[in-house]
């Protein structure tokens, strides 16, 4: 599956990765695939051992992930960390986003 | 009197009308937005009789009416060759939107600039010309009732 014929988007997320095979159909048509000789229940793995895509070659899909904030416990200098990230973006995107709205605003009568 | 100030008022004393000059632009949004009570709502025809009536400020409003239409045909162009290009090659759909959306606001962005030289809008304040026709909005629809009660709505 070098090439694609569909664009990504249309094809859906994650379509056609190790999910769908993991749930044994196509999330696109919702088709269930009959790509393996046995019955479909009771043998699938429960870690999947197929690869995700060409350039995550080895990754399982239903591993948990590190750090898994569900498990960890909310701390002072994580949450700073975040909320800190959060207002460097909004201030960022409000001096980027001002002088465009200041050059509209002349033209659109806002 | 320089002496009973101290260092850093006297240093503000000396910043504070190059910095009142820096922000006089906001001037043009306390008379657009700041207003207490919104004007009355004008039509196109309105600002067609504003520009055949104003010699002076009639041509330049035309003018950066004019340049709408650049923006708009320049959003299109944006949103289109930025989303299509990510909808050929992207594999996430929301990367599809934002990009389309980033490519619209490019677009429109580069379109007001080239309206900017095709209509030449820098020959003159844009925001003064649409200063002027809201005070002649102003003067033909409220007459002289917010004179009375102009000095505090400014």
């Amino acid at each position: 599956m070098a090439f694609e014929s569909n664009p990504a988007p249309a094809r859906g997320f994650l379509s056609g990765t190790s999910l769908d095979r993991l749930r044994g159909k196509n999330s696109v048509t919702g088709t269930l695939t009959s790509h393996s000789s046995g019955p479909l229940y009771g043998s699938r793995p429960i870690h999947g051992s197929s690869v995700l895509s060409e350039s995550a070659k080895g990754i399982s899909s239903n591993r948990p992930l590190s750090p898994n904030l569900i498990l960890k416990k909310p701390q002072l200098s994580a949450t700073y960390s975040i909320s800190h990230r959060i207002f460097g973006a909004a201030l960022c995107t409000a001096i980027l986003v001002t002088p465009v709205l200041m050059k509209f605003s002349v033209v659109y009568d806002v | 009197m320089a002496e009973e100030m101290g260092f850093l008022r006297r240093h503000f004393e000396d910043v504070k009308e190059h910095w009142k000059s820096n922000f006089a632009y906001l001037d043009y949004y306390k008379k657009t937005l700041g207003r207490r009570e919104p004007l009355p709502k004008w039509t196109d025809a309105d600002v067609e009789e504003f520009i055949a009536s104003d010699p002076v400020y009639g041509p330049q409003l035309k003018a950066l009416r004019e340049s709408k239409k650049y923006g708009i045909a320049g959003a299109l162009l944006g949103a289109a060759h930025l989303g299509g290009v990510s909808w050929k090659y992207s594999k996430s759909p929301h990367g599809v939107v934002l990009a389309t959306g980033f490519g619209a606001i490019c677009g429109g962005f580069f379109g007001l600039e080239v309206a900017e030289h095709v209509n030449q809008l820098y020959k003159f304040d844009k925001q003064a010309a649409n200063l002027r026709f809201l005070y002649w909005w102003e003067d033909k629809t409220l007459g002289n009732k917010h004179l009375a009660s102009g000095a505090q709505q400014n």
